[in-house]
């Protein structure tokens, strides 16, 4: 009898077999510790502890904070989350649970989020916390040196990928950008080297362009848990990615945990990405978090000299990726300037927004289309686009409510502070959360966290929200078209190395199955794309 | 009347954090019922009753869909949907297909076959819902529908499949695809430890190994 559902499927799929032709059409820490073993991490999280000891524990009636109401954050609890962050700095793990204050009012997957974004505003407000690891974040000044900006905390990608794919020590200076070593003041200075991916968008989708006739900037960055295994398995250089050595490495970098137990808590890997806004004004300046940058201008054609010029840069975007042991897929963070964009029902709204011009007549132009082309910048023209277009852009997913409220009552808390001028967009985590804290176990013995890349069939264990964009750094791939638009981990689940597949790979024991696996995947993120030096012939 | 449910059924009491650690569960155990009745309890207790009744009528709907499909219901419809802890289901295409079906008449006497083999021993529930369901023509086209549906994320009509198998010359099979979610979520090409063309959530490289094994596939397990 247990044929008779199994006859039954094969019967309508045998009658229908023509159909399936449709298938073929259609990184923290005030002062980010010098070890993990010092690695202090915030705790809190969106519900109240039931438990003292156990600050992780939620009791689901008890919001940190009242995202509901119509009053204002209270002083108490306010100072309360400003002086955690500065004195815990970001959380190494995120806390959620299933549940909330609204209990079945919501979804599960609705009270996740709400704990996901209340981790991802502790994250980002501790790591644009000033600098000195003392002062909070209300009190900043639109030029305090952020957490993420100093370089003992967090280092640029092609500090990191060096010419000629040297190998790098945590401690070294930071060297000027070529053509800026007259310019570079690196107390106080940002040093950014123009490539493509400074001025391009992912997959080369086309540049941005502010209504000041400006080019947006892109920088990438990465904290020192990264580092040191980058430096560990000499993935800095192309030669390194593709030693014999290498060929049966699986990237997997170190996964963030709370303290527990009488263990150390771990912040693990954590990379940022900022998009920037070139400032023209005095009162631009106090809208945004600014810093000074000397930039290395792409050479003139036919020359090897790069121009210097020295700019005042606005943060407009800036992307999280944090991986924990519980989100091995990472947890993906993004704000954005409030002012950048409108979403379609803000259209009208008259506002100086960054990349969009309000217009109201017949003859507005397309939105988010990209710039007529070449897109590289002229070195003539500093970081002016060569010609009138300016961006128009929309954003395509408007903000959920939810989201809209907790960034409210977050930005009320660092009023008076450029701080105030940020919002999150939301957080992409992996659902599946059994699938999201797999790993291997296999023998010989793994080094933790032992992530399990293989699974099938989604690596990315369910992504919620299926697709996230930020209109300044993914603005041509917003919307919801599976595989084409931003979706954090679905994109970046498809990274790789330059590493090279083993010996061993092709030969195969008994029983079919390879003597080796390949792994060129480089755990969700391209920065070792960026790898320099020479590839073996 | 077919209420459209909310997006996706509460099915956690208060008191139960994500992160535990899950038992091991089997196909069958997805469609023992235990933890669909604790959501329909959880969801009767918690919601307006017209609410209460569209979400039963969703978990219900899961539960014949993985009867006539095979295919877990923790799969077809969120990961984990059996567990202890049920997980979110972000894509949630159940909610697209379910508001495919849910106006039709036909589709109550599905649910109610689906309830009624609730009563029966765990191992003998899904033949028992094929056999009803294949007792009369206008369940069982409509349960071809929806198998057809979930395996090729397209919509077929019933009245069309039941003249593609009676008449003399059947005319070309027509269908349409539901959505582009429904395109990347059908499982005829899962099941055969593949993807759709154009879409897949795979590592880079995963075609030089070869694919998990089924169970993978189709029960997480």
């Amino acid at each position: 009898m247990r044929s008779t559902a199994r006859y039954w499927r094969t019967t309508v799929m045998r009658d229908h077999l023509s159909a399936a032709a449709v298938l073929s059409v259609v990184g923290v820490l005030s002062s980010f510790p010098a070890s993990p073993a010092q690695a202090r991490c915030n705790l809190m999280h969106d519900l109240r502890s039931t438990n003292l000891s156990d600050p992780t524990s939620a009791d689901p009636a008890k919001p940190t904070i009242d995202f509901n109401s119509n009053k204002p954050v209270d002083a108490a609890t306010k100072d309360e989350i400003l002086n955690n962050i500065t004195e815990t700095g970001i959380p190494c793990q995120e806390t959620v649970t299933g549940d909330g204050p609204e209990g079945a009012k919501k979804t599960q997957l609705q009270h996740r989020q709400r704990g996901f974004d209340f981790y991802s505003w502790l994250t980002f407000l501790a790591l644009n916390s000033p600098a000195d690891g003392r002062t909070r974040i209300d009190k900043s000044m639109p030029n305090t040196k952020a957490i993420w900006e100093d370089r003992k905390n967090f280092k640029q990608l092609l500090d990191v990928m060096l010419p000629d794919g040297a190998a790098s020590n945590w401690t070294d200076p930071k060297k000027a950008p070529p053509g800026c070593e007259s310019e570079f003041k690196p107390d106080t200075d940002m040093g950014i080297e123009i490539i493509e991916e400074s001025y391009n968008q992912p997959f080369k989708t086309g540049a941005l362009i502010d209504q000041q006739g400006n080019y947006a900037l892109f920088d990438i960055l990465m904290n020192k848990d990264m580092f040191d295994y980058i430096q560990e398995h000499k993935l800095y250089s192309r030669a390194g990615q593709q030693s014999a050595v290498n060929s049966k490495l699986k990237v997997d970098f170190p996964a963030g945990k709370n303290a527990a137990s009488g263990q150390a808590g771990q912040p693990g890997g954590i990379i940022i990405k900022v998009s920037w806004k070139i400032l023209d004004s005095e009162a631009e300046n106090r809208k945004f978090h600014t810093v000074d940058a000397v930039i290395s201008m792409l050479p003139d054609h036919g020359s090897t000299q790069r121009r210097c010029v020295r700019k005042t840069l606005g943060l407009v975007g800036f992307h999280v990726m944090h991986k924990t042991v519980t989100r091995l897929q990472w947890i993906w963070t993004s704000f954005e300037h409030v002012d950048n964009v409108p979403e379609q029902s803000e259209i009208r709204k008259q506002k100086a927004w960054n990349f969009y011009k309000v217009c109201n007549t017949r003859a507005c132009p397309p939105v988010n289309e990209t710039p007529p082309r070449p897109w590289e910048p002229k070195p003539a023209l500093g970081l002016k686009f060569d010609g009138t277009f300016r961006s128009q852009i929309v954003r395509t997913t408007p903000l959920t409510e939810e989201t809209k409220k907790m960034n409210r009552k977050f930005q009320e808390i660092v009023r008076g502070s450029v701080w105030e001028n940020y919002m999150l967009l939301s957080t992409q985590w992996p659902s599946d959360f059994r699938c999201a804290q797999k790993t291997t176990h296999e023998p010989p013995a793994q080094p933790l966290p032992d992530t399990d890349l293989e699974k099938e069939p989604d690596i990315n264990c369910a992504p919620a929200p299926t697709f996230l964009a930020n209109s300044t750094l993914e603005t041509y791939s917003q919307g919801k078209v599976p595989l084409a638009s931003s979706s954090c981990m679905a994109c970046h689940g498809n990274a790789t190395s330059y590493q090279l597949s083993p010996r061993e790979a092709d030969q195969f024991e008994p029983d079919g199955k390879p003597k080796a696996k390949f792994f060129n995947q480089t755990d969700f993120t391209f920065m070792l794309e960026k790898a320099r030096g020479e590839t073996q012939k | 009347m077919t209420h459209l449910p909310p997006p996706e059924p509460r099915l956690t009491p208060h008191d139960e954090k994500e992160d535990e650690p899950l038992g091991g569960v089997t196909r069958r155990g997805v469609l023992a019922g235990a933890a669909a009745a604790t959501a329909a309890v959880s969801i009767g207790a918690s919601d307006t009753p017209a609410t209460a009744q569209a979400a039963g009528d969703m978990v219900t709907f899961v539960q014949l869909s993985a009867a006539l499909t095979g295919i877990a219901a923790r799969k077809l419809a969120t990961p984990n949907f059996d567990a202890p802890v049920p997980n979110s289901d972000p894509v949630d295409i159940k909610r697209e297909y379910f508001q495919q079906v849910s106006k039709r008449p036909v589709f109550r006497s599905l649910l109610q076959i689906t309830r009624d083999a609730q009563k029966l021993p765990e191992p003998q529930r899904a033949d028992a819902i094929i056999e009803q369901v294949k007792a009369r023509p206008d369940t069982k086209y409509l349960a071809r529908s929806i198998v057809l549906m979930w395996y090729l994320g397209a919509w077929y009509e019933p009245d069309h499949l039941k003249t593609l198998v009676e008449s003399p010359n059947p005319p070309p099979p027509t269908f349409k695809v539901i959505s582009s979610k429904a395109y990347t979520q059908a499982w005829a090409l899962r099941v055969a430890q593949a993807h759709p063309m154009g879409f897949s959530e795979m590592q880079f490289g995963y075609w030089a190994r070869p694919p998990s094994d089924l169970p993978a596939f189709i029960t997480g397990n």
